[in-house]
């Protein structure tokens, strides 16, 4: 690990005020479990560290008028565990919980699970690939049993984070605080990027930027929802695939539906074709797995990921009939 | 099994006080409590920090490597380079300690010492090495091809193949009835340890101590003897306590000779201890084994004919501990007979022994292959296996080889398969494949049987009497883990008459204890467990001498018993042992140094029978395993407890090579790509359900261990591979040849037997 120099800031502007315009240069620290991850292997080697969980903007969960507010450097434990999560916006305490283990989730945050770099072998033994600067994907034609099977290309990237999915399911939007006091506001299905928007990086956030607050709306009255993560082991892994599901039933019939899946492109893949194909619908068998089909519609997988295909299909439509 | 033992033979079938009962072990709580000393807890003054330069290429010559950088750096105090190191090979492999020419990504080139591990990476930084990179070579059949990359002058291949021949192969074929030709592969897969590597060296003049974690004390011992060119009374090798081995600590490697090479030239004390990428990359993996096999029957359900020719990837270096067990030799009668085991070198990191060696992945092609051409039969492959396994009596190879010159005794694999049978209720199985289900889970059951030697060779230790009649036990094998402190002590413990709470123990240490050859291979109960007992034995004869003239008897009169020495004829004649040992004045030291090896035509064999139950999710991949009986053959149990362990963790370990742990290499730079324990996946205690796993011990005894126990560490995770994939066959139809069983191979193995229509990908 490179030497650092360690700046704590009195104040959000403070904190803002030390970025800088530079990618990598400075490096905003919370829990540091993925950070610290890149520095030891020095994948990342920032000049200083700016830590933030003591700003009490970022810290803990609030309900102001019908959502939740929730600050990006609140421990993932303290979002499973929060009472008004749980009821208010249930969908994240589930996907909240299968982050990592215990001790990742104690350290953890929010913002720092949403905004974590990619777990690709080729990114993580530091090739220089897309991300690291260069100008291939070692994936393509490599090893890519884990690799992106939607929206790839020209880096194969899965976003890795089980808290996305359920965010942008739920219609949150990331509260980002710039220098000077500049705010704004970013629906998350805006924050994240695909490789063709920005190859380097996986979400909007500028150099000098800070992911503040997530402000999750309630969960919809009457939804039901679900978050399920298939994984090589049952714990301390990242998603195979995983589809964070809401469903709201009408008459038994499925009048809203929000279908989000990780693990299978380099964005939470909001799956539309999958939505259209079960609003309207009652949930059974037969239409839970036409929208797993749809789910897939247009995937593209690489020569040793196609079993995502017939995975993310019946991830998706067990997710739905759960909800039933 | 004939063999010669100094001291007295076991007395199986007495009365016994202390062995076959059940206990915790008896450093359980200074383990948990963190009394026990690891190799990373032992701190000295002065002590410095090593770390190793690593080379980035699979195979590349050292043209130029320039530390004077790293020298100048202040609190750097020992560089050391190919130039440093002697150019001795390894014990077991033809690596140097340091070299100018790298045959994997990830082998040592350097190595520095400095006051920190901050210090010593900077330093790391500062060598400039220059490598002339060498076209390489990852696959054992593509590196024995023309114009394959060489690694060595006499070429990529091992030795020569090892060839047996029983028989006519090609004669049996022939008459056979029907005969089936299949491919498995076993890849590259860890199959380490919690603790990594770790060493401390210390130099006092010409002698050093090396706190080392290793299973073997004395094969260190010898590398160093070898490697530094001192006598063999200079070195000491402690291994105190040991986060497990499971094989990759059975041999040296380089770590010990350039601690102990950095702390020579640094006149400090110097610690090395590896990271978990180090551990993966350069303690030894289990080596990837690709079996061709053919196979005949005849009609009458005999097995006719097997031919196995094997290629066996010993990585870069590795030589003496490859290849494959002994199951097509030794675990089924066939009159036709021939293996080929073509053992080759090629860029990936080293391989070496990891439990079960060779046998887990023999047995996943031998098991499998049965399995098929039974089911191809319409045989019930549990009845084929019981009409063809080797029974008491029946000829067997006394050594590794074709000649059945043996007669095998003390087998109990019939009665494991019966009992495991019934265990799991093999009549429930599913006659064919897919007849159990509900939606999309298909539920099967598969087996596997497997067999190896207990070990033996040559012992050694020692048991000493305190005044106060307390016991140390010392040997120079170790406790990976595996109980030996306890059972070990529970041995001495039976024939001294002493409570087993008045025992310690002193393991691993090559000074204190006499030569013994390490804890590998099954050996540690029957081998250093043998020499216990005669060691305590000669302990107790030197006690009753001691304690005759007290008593007015001769010591042939006496016995000792719960602590008290007695006249057996007249028991009221008594004194405590401490009463004895205090008029004595001086302690009493029991010598135990034993010989073990086939004499004689009785073969003695240990042996099991594993059995699955298990559910495939045929939309996901999923495999769940619902019950797993595991059947030994253990001799007598030592310890219940332990042997039970011992059994639920080996069977663990067997199931996880069908999940996941294979190790992955870039085809493009020969590099490993999953070097760590987020990547490779070990599963976890989340993933198998101790619960579903049942140990089960055949009632036994054996000849050549301790009051008749057999050894049994090694087995436990033999069979787990085959019997997996008998069950996903039996389950869902499809077979799978080659491990991992991934959702991946899975999937795509479920989606391969789909018409093509319904294909999803």
């Amino acid at each position: 690990m490179e030497n650092f120099s360690y700046s704590r800031p009195a104040t959000l502007r403070d904190a803002t005020a030390q970025l800088g315009k530079e990618h990598g240069r400075v490096a905003i620290i919370a829990g540091g479990t993925d950070l610290l991850g890149e520095m030891k292997d020095e994948l990342a080697a920032p000049a200083r560290l700016v830590p933030v969980r003591h700003l009490r903007e970022m810290q803990g969960v609030r309900t102001v008028g019908a959502g939740l507010r929730i600050g990006a450097a609140t421990p993932l434990v303290d979002v499973v565990e929060n009472r008004a999560v749980q009821e208010q916006a249930p969908l994240l305490a589930m996907a909240a919980v299968k982050v990592g283990t215990p001790a990742i989730r104690n350290m953890g945050t929010i913002g720092g699970n949403i905004c974590q770099r990619p777990r690709c072998w080729y990114y993580r033994n530091n090739y220089p690939c897309f991300k690291h600067g260069g100008s291939a994907c070692f994936s393509a034609l490599g090893e890519n049993d884990f690799h992106a099977i939607l929206e790839g290309g020209p880096s194969f990237i899965v976003h890795p984070s089980d808290t996305a999915p359920a965010l942008v399911a739920l219609g949150a939007s990331a509260r980002i605080a710039g220098p000077g006091g500049r705010e704004r506001i970013v629906p998350l299905d805006a924050f994240f990027v695909t490789p063709r928007q920005d190859v380097r990086r996986e979400n909007v956030l500028q150099p000098d930027e800070i992911l503040v607050e997530l402000q999750v709306p309630n969960a919809p009255a009457g939804s039901r929802a679900t978050y399920v993560k298939e994984m090589v082991r049952e714990t301390w892994n990242f998603a195979l695939c995983s589809v964070a599901a809401m469903v709201t039933l009408s008459n038994g019939v499925v009048s809203d539906v929000r279908i989000v899946m990780g693990g299978v492109a380099p964005v939470p893949y909001r799956a539309l074709k999958a939505e259209a194909a079960i609003r309207g619908q009652r949930l059974t068998e037969t239409t839970a797995a036409a929208a797993g089909a749809a789910a897939v519609e247009g995937a593209r997988p690489l020569a040793k990921n196609g079993y995502k295909v017939p995975l993310t299909q019946a991830t998706v439509k067990r997710a739905l009939l759960s909800l039933a | 099994m004939a063999q010669q033992v100094t001291g007295q033979a076991g007395q199986p079938g007495g009365a016994l006080n202390v062995v076959g009962r059940r206990g915790p072990n008896i450093d359980a709580i200074d383990r948990v409590t963190g009394q026990a000393k690891y190799t990373a807890d032992i701190e000295l003054p002065g002590m410095l920090t090593a770390r190793i330069l690593r080379s980035p290429h699979a195979h590349a010559r050292v043209v130029r490597i320039d530390t004077s950088k790293a020298e100048a750096l202040g609190g750097v105090l020992s560089v050391i380079t190919y130039r440093d190191a002697p150019k001795v090979m390894i014990w077991g492999s033809r690596q140097y300690v340091l070299n100018d020419r790298v045959r994997f990504a990830g082998e040592a080139v350097a190595a520095v010492a400095a006051v920190d591990a901050d210090t010593a990476a900077r330093a790391l930084k500062l060598i400039s090495v220059e490598y002339e990179p060498l076209p390489f070579v990852l696959d054992p059949e593509a590196a024995l091809a023309a114009g394959a990359p060489q690694l060595f002058e006499d070429g990529n291949l091992e030795g020569q193949p090892r060839v047996v021949n029983r028989g006519d192969i090609e004669q049996g074929l022939k008459e056979s009835d029907h005969v089936i030709a299949r491919t498995y592969r076993c890849p590259t897969m860890w199959s380490g340890s919690l603790e990594p590597h770790a060493v401390v060296a210390q130099w006092e003049n010409d002698r050093v101590t090396l706190w080392c974690s290793t299973q073997s004390p004395f094969r260190v011992h010898a590398n160093m003897v070898a490697q530094l060119g001192l006598p063999d009374s200079h070195i000491r090798i402690i291994a105190s306590y040991v986060g497990g081995g499971f094989g990759t600590k059975s041999a040296p490697h380089v770590d010990e000779t350039i601690a102990a090479l950095l702390a020579r030239k640094a006149r400090r004390p110097v610690s090395l201890r590896y990271s978990r990428e180090e551990e993966i990359l350069d303690s030894n993996t289990r080596f990837e084994v690709k079996m061709y096999i053919r196979m005949g029957v005849k009609k009458d359900m005999t097995l006719h004919a097997l031919d196995i020719r094997a290629f066996i990837n010993q990585g870069a270096y590795h030589t003496r501990l490859g290849g494959l067990g002994n199951h097509a030799t030794h675990l089924y009668n066939v009159p036709h007979l021939r293996t080929v085991q073509n053992r080759v070198h090629t860029n990936v990191p080293n391989t070496g022994p990891t439990r079960g060696v060779g046998d887990p992945q023999e047995c996943f092609g031998l098991d499998s292959a049965i399995d098929e051409i039974a089911v191809e039969m319409g045989w019930d492959p549990m009845a084929f296996r019981l009409k063809n396994i080797k029974r008491n009596g029946d000829p067997i190879p006394r050594a590794a080889g074709g000649a059945e010159d043996g007669r095998l005794v003390t087998q109990a694999l019939d009665r494991c398969i019966e009992a495991g049978a019934s265990r799991i209720e093999w009549t429930r199985r599913n006659q064919a494949p897919n007849t159990a289900q509900a939606g999309p889970i298909r539920r099967g059951m598969g087996m596997a049987c497997t067999e190896r030697t207990g070990g033996g060779g040559l012992s050694g230790a020692q048991v000493k009497v305190f005044l106060d009649g307390s016991v140390i036990v010392f040997y120079s094998s170790t406790d990976i883990g595996t109980g030996s402190r306890t059972t070990l002590s529970m041995i001495a413990a039976e024939v001294l008459g002493i409570p087993l709470k008045s025992f310690r123990t002193v393991a691993g240490d090559t000074e204190a204890a006499p030569w013994d050859g390490g804890s590998q291979g099954n050996r540690t109960l029957q081998g250093t467990g043998r020499a216990v007992e005669a060691a305590a034995r000669d302990a107790l004869r030197q006690i009753l001498a001691g304690a005759a003239p007290l008593l007015k008897a001769t010591p042939e009169e006496l016995e000792l018993v719960g602590g008290s020495i007695r006249v057996k004829t007249e028991t009221a004649r008594t004194m405590t042992l401490q009463q004895v040992m205090e008029r004595r004045g001086r302690s009493v030291v029991g010598d135990g140094s034993i010989a073990q090896g086939q004499q004689g035509t009785d073969v003695e064999r240990t042996s099991a029978a594993h059995f699955v139950e298990l559910d495939v999710d045929t939309e996901t991949g999923k495999v769940t395993v619902i019950k797993y009986v595991s059947v030994h053959d253990v001799g007598r149990p030592i310890n219940v407890t332990i042997v039970e362990n011992q059994i639920e963790g080996g069977t663990i370990q067997g199931l996880a090579l069908t999940r996941s742990e294979e190790m992955r290499f870039d085809p493009r730079n020969g590099r490993t790509l999953n070097a760590n324990f987020l990547d490779l996946m070990p599963p976890t205690m989340m993933d198998f359900d101790p619960r579903a796993i049942e140990a089960v011990i055949i009632p036994n005894e054996g000849l050549a261990g301790p009051f008749g126990g057999k050894g049994l560490g090694e087995n436990p995770c033999h069979p787990g591979m085959a019997a997996v994939a008998n069950a996903i066959y039996n389950a869902t139809g499809i077979r799978l040849r080659e491990v991992p069983f991934t959702r991946g191979a899975i999937l795509r193995a479920l989606n391969d037997q789909r018409p093509a229509a319904s294909r999803t990908a």
